[in-house]
C-alpha cells in the first residue's frame, strides 16, 4: 500500500478510471470485509455490506473532500451497515458461525499446504481465537486485516477513541495467549 | 505453546487471510460498482429509519427518501417466490419515468400524474430507483442504495 495514493485515486475514480477504482478497493478491501466479518455477519450478509460499502463510495465519490481519511469514511460506513444487518435480527447468525469459518482452516488445500509445518499451530490459534469475547475477536480481525488498517481506520470501524486501541489490543493478544495454553494444554 | 504479541499478531494475521478471505465474486462485484457511477442525478437520501410493516401476511419495509425537492416513498414486499415487490409514490405527485437499477439489471416503469408507480418480479439485493421528470428529463434523482 505503500504507493497508493488515495487523493489521486479517488480524483480519477470520480472521473471514471476504472484501474483508480480497483486501485481504492484493492487497498480497504481487507478492512471492509473484516468490518463485515467482525460483526459476526454470515457470509451472505459480510458480502451485503462489503458491496453496500463500495456502493455509497461510488454515490459519494464526488465528495469526499479528505482523501487522507478515505479509509476511516469506508470504516465508519461498512459499520454502520453491518449494524443496520444486525439490527433485523432474523438475518443475523448465532456466534458459532466462526466455527463454521474455522473448520475451513483444516480442509483449505493450497494455502495452508505451504505452510505444513505451521497447520497445527493455526488450528491451535484459530480454537483459541473462537473462545474469545465477541469484542476481542471484533477488535483482532479489524486490526489484523490485510494491509494492516491506520489507527484511525481501527477506530472508525469499531466506535472506539484512537487512545483505546493498543490497550484493548494488548488485552485481547493476551486473552489470546491464555486461551492459546489452554489449547495446547487440552 | 507461548508467543510474544508480535509473533501472535502475524500468525492471526496469516490465519484471517487464509481461512476468510474477501471471496473472489465479491470482489468482482465491488470493481464492477464504479459503473454504477452517476454523477448527474441529485442524491435523495434516506429520510428516517426504515420502518417494518406487516402486510398480508409478508414482511415489507417502508422507506422514504428525500432530495431538495422530491420525496420518494418506497414499499418494498418480499413476494412468496422470493422475488421482491416495490411500490412507490412520489411527492409532489406528478408522471415520470422511473428506472429501478439493481446488480439484475435496470427496469423501467412510469410513474401515473399521481405519482404512483410500481414494479414487481425484482431480484432483491442493493437496489435504487432513479426518477427522471416527465416534463423536463433534465432533472434526474437517485435514492440512495437500499437493501430489497
Amino acid at each position: 500500500m505503500a504507493d497508493f495514493d488515495p487523493e489521486g485515486a479517488l480524483a480519477a475514480a470520480a472521473r471514471g478510471d476504472q484501474h483508480a477504482w480497483e486501485s481504492i478497493v484493492q487497498a480497504y478491501s481487507g478492512l471492509v470485509w473484516a468490518i463485515a466479518r467482525g460483526y459476526q455477519l454470515s457470509a451472505a450478509d459480510a458480502a451485503d455490506v462489503f458491496q453496500g460499502t463500495w456502493l455509497r463510495l461510488v454515490e459519494h465519490l464526488g465528495d469526499i473532500r479528505d482523501a487522507a481519511r478515505l479509509g476511516g469514511w469506508l470504516a465508519s460506513v461498512a459499520r454502520r451497515e453491518a449494524l443496520a444487518l444486525l439490527r433485523q435480527a432474523s438475518r443475523s447468525l448465532p456466534v458459532d458461525d466462526l466455527d463454521r469459518v474455522g473448520g475451513g482452516v483444516e480442509d483449505t488445500g493450497a494455502a495452508v499446504d505451504t505452510r505444513l509445518l505451521r497447520a497445527e499451530e493455526h488450528r491451535e490459534v484459530w480454537q483459541a481465537f473462537g473462545r474469545l469475547s465477541a469484542q476481542c475477536q471484533r477488535l483482532l480481525r479489524i486490526v489484523f486485516a490485510d494491509p494492516p488498517p491506520r489507527y484511525e481506520e481501527i477506530s472508525a470501524a469499531l466506535d472506539m477513541p484512537v487512545g483505546s486501541i493498543g490497550p484493548t489490543r494488548a488485552r485481547c493478544l493476551a486473552s489470546l495467549n491464555a486461551q492459546l495454553n489452554q489449547v495446547t494444554a487440552e | 505453546m507461548s508467543m510474544d504479541d508480535e509473533e501472535l499478531g502475524q500468525m492471526l494475521r496469516d490465519l484471517l487471510a487464509a481461512s476468510d478471505p474477501v471471496p473472489p465474486p465479491s470482489m468482482q462485484a465491488a470493481y464492477e460498482a464504479i459503473g454504477w457511477r452517476d454523477a448527474d442525478s441529485e442524491l435523495a437520501l434516506l429520510a428516517a429509519e426504515p420502518a417494518a410493516a406487516q402486510l398480508r401476511g409478508g414482511q415489507s419495509q417502508l422507506l422514504t427518501f428525500s432530495s431538495g425537492g422530491l420525496v420518494v416513498d418506497l414499499e418494498v414486499a418480499e413476494a412468496n417466490d422470493g422475488s421482491v415487490r416495490l411500490v412507490g409514490q412520489l411527492d409532489p405527485p406528478h408522471a415520470a419515468e422511473v428506472t429501478v437499477e439493481s446488480a439484475g439489471g435496470a427496469r423501467w416503469v412510469r410513474a401515473d400524474d399521481q405519482g404512483r408507480f410500481a414494479a414487481d418480479g425484482l431480484p432483491g439485493g442493493w437496489t435504487r430507483v432513479v426518477v427522471a421528470d416527465g416534463a423536463t428529463r433534465q432533472t434526474r434523482t437517485a435514492t440512495e442504495w437500499f437493501l430489497a
